[in-house]
C-alpha cells in the first residue's frame, strides 16, 4: 500500500481482492495488487459511486485478474475438478468395471482380515503349523472362525451389490476400517515362523563352563591322602593327559599363581589358594572343608617292596 | 449475446491488442485500459488488462519501470521488448489471415442476403 490515503471504499475492495487471491504466492500477489491499487485510485478520482459498481464484485474481479495473469485457480477447486475429470475418464471407468468383477476376491480377503485384525488386537496366540491362523480354542477353531467370517463377508458383498447406492457409504466405511486392519495383519504374516521354545531347549543343550559336579560349578578341589591328611599343590589330569584346569577369562590378581620349574604357568594345581588383598601372603594355607578326612583302610595299591639288588 | 461474443473474442486477442497499444507508447495499467477502450474495445475488463500486462511482463514481452505520480501511488509503466515486438508481428500476421478468411465468408453471406 502507498502512503497516500485511499478512499475507504477502495481499501475494502482491495482487501477483498487480496483475500480472494490468498493462494497466490505473496510476491506475485503483491505485484498484481500494486498494479490494481494505482489504477483503482485513478478510477475512484474520476468517477463517483462505489468501486464495485464499476468493476463488479471483488471476487469476480480477482478471478478475472487471476485468469488473465495465467495463474492457477484455487487449489481446492482444481483438485475437485481433477478428481471429477478422473472419474469421468473412460479408462478409469473401464478399470472400475474390472474391479467390480474382482470384488469377490476382496470379499474373501475382507473376511480373513477382519478375523486376523481382531486376533491381533486381543493378542491371541497363533498356530505354529499354520502361521496365518489364530488359535481360537485350537487351530481348528481359528480355521472355522475364518471360514464363517468369509461367508459373512461374501453375503455382505452380495447384499450391498443388490442394494445399489444405499450400501455404498457402509462399504466405504468398512473398506477403510479393513485397510487399517490389513496394515497390522500383513506385517504379522510377513514375520518368520517362530520355533517353539520346547524345540529350542532340546536342540541347544546348555553347557556349563569350568568345573562342574552334578551340574553345579565347583570352586575348588581339596585332595586328601590315604591317611586323611590334606594334600597341597596336587596336579590333576584327565585320562587323556589333559590338565583339569580352572581359570577365569580375566586373570585374578589375588589367586596364587603356580609355575613349573621352567616358569610355565599351570592352572590344574589344587587346592587353589588366594592372597590377602595387597600382599603375597596366603590367607590360610591349610584351609579345607575338613581338618582330616577319614583314613583309608584298604591296602595301598603301591607297596613299598624292598628289591634286593643283584650283586 | 453480442456482448458475450465480443468478450470471448477479446479473451483470445487481448495479448495482441495490449502489445499493440504499448508499442505505440509506453503506458501504465489504467492508461492501457483507457486506450484499448478508446480504440473501440469498450468491453475490455480492467482486471483482464492488468492480468495480461503482468503475464506479458513475466514472459519477457514487456519491460517495466516505475514513475512517481503527483496524485496517488507510483505508476508502473510498461514498454515493449524485442520479444514482444516479434510476438506482435506474429499476431498481426495470424490476425490478417483470420480476418481475410472471415471477411470472405461473411461478405459472401451478406451478398446473398442483399
Amino acid at each position: 500500500m502507498s502512503a497516500t490515503a485511499l478512499p475507504s471504499d477502495v481499501e475494502i475492495y482491495l482487501a477483498r481482492v487480496r483475500a480472494a487471491l490468498a493462494d497466490v504466492p505473496p510476491e506475485e500477489r503483491d505485484e498484481l495488487l500494486a498494479e490494481v491499487e494505482s489504477s483503482l485510485y485513478e478510477t475512484a478520482s474520476e468517477t463517483d459511486g462505489p468501486v464495485s459498481a464499476r468493476l463488479g464484485p471483488a471476487e469476480e474481479f480477482a478471478a478475472e485478474l487471476r485468469a488473465a495473469a495465467g495463474l492457477h485457480g484455487e487449489s481446492s477447486t482444481s483438485l475437485r475438478d481433477t478428481l471429477r475429470g478422473l472419474v469421468a475418464n473412460p479408462r478409469v471407468r473401464a478399470a472400475g468395471v474390472v474391479l467390480k468383477e474382482l470384488a469377490p476376491i476382496w470379499w474373501v480377503a475382507r473376511g480373513y482380515i477382519a478375523v486376523a485384525a481382531i486376533a491381533l488386537a486381543f493378542d491371541t496366540r497363533w498356530s505354529w503349523s499354520y502361521r496365518a491362523v489364530p488359535i481360537v480354542g485350537g487351530t481348528m477353531g481359528g480355521l472355522t472362525l475364518i471360514a464363517l467370517a468369509i461367508v459373512a463377508s461374501i453375503a455382505l458383498g452380495l447384499w450391498a451389490r443388490h442394494r445399489g447406492g444405499l450400501g455404498r457409504p457402509l462399504l466405504a466405511l468398512d473398506a477403510v476400517a479393513l485397510l487399517v486392519g490389513a496394515f497390522a495383519v500383513v506385517p504379522h504374516l510377513a514375520q518368520p515362523t517362530i520355533v517353539p521354545n520346547v524345540v529350542l531347549a532340546e536342540s541347544t543343550p546348555v553347557v556349563a563352563q569350568g568345573l562342574v559336579y552334578n551340574g553345579n560349578p565347583v570352586q575348588n578341589i581339596y585332595p586328601y591322602s590315604r591317611d586323611g591328611k590334606l594334600l597341597l599343590d596336587v596336579q590333576l589330569f584327565t585320562g587323556a593327559g589333559a590338565p583339569i584346569q580352572m581359570r577365569s577369562q580375566s586373570p585374578d590378581p589375588l589367586r596364587r599363581g603356580v609355575v613349573t620349574k621352567r616358569g610355565v604357568s599351570v592352572y590344574n594345581v589344587y587346592p587353589l589358594r588366594y592372597f590377602e588383598s595387597g600382599t603375597q601372603r596366603i590367607v590360610n594355607p591349610k584351609a579345607a572343608p575338613f581338618a582330616r578326612a577319614p583314613k583309608i583302610a584298604t591296602p595301598s595299591l603301591v607297596r613299598k617292596v624292598r628289591v634286593q639288588q643283584p650283586k | 449475446m453480442a456482448q458475450v461474443d465480443t468478450s470471448q473474442l477479446l479473451r483470445g486477442t487481448l495479448d495482441a491488442a495490449t502489445l499493440a497499444v504499448v508499442e505505440q507508447e509506453d503506458g501504465y495499467g489504467y492508461d492501457v485500459v483507457r486506450r484499448l477502450r478508446a480504440a473501440g474495445l469498450t468491453d475490455v475488463g480492467d482486471a483482464s488488462v492488468y492480468g495480461t500486462l503482468r503475464r506479458l511482463y513475466k514472459a519477457g514481452a514487456l519491460t517495466s519501470y516505475v514513475e512517481p505520480s503527483g496524485e496517488g501511488p507510483h505508476r508502473r509503466y510498461y514498454g515493449i521488448t524485442p520479444r514482444g515486438s516479434a510476438q506482435l508481428a506474429e499476431a498481426r500476421s495470424a490476425w490478417s489471415e483470420f480476418v481475410l478468411a472471415m471477411s470472405n465468408l461473411l461478405e459472401e453471406k451478406v451478398e446473398v442476403v442483399a
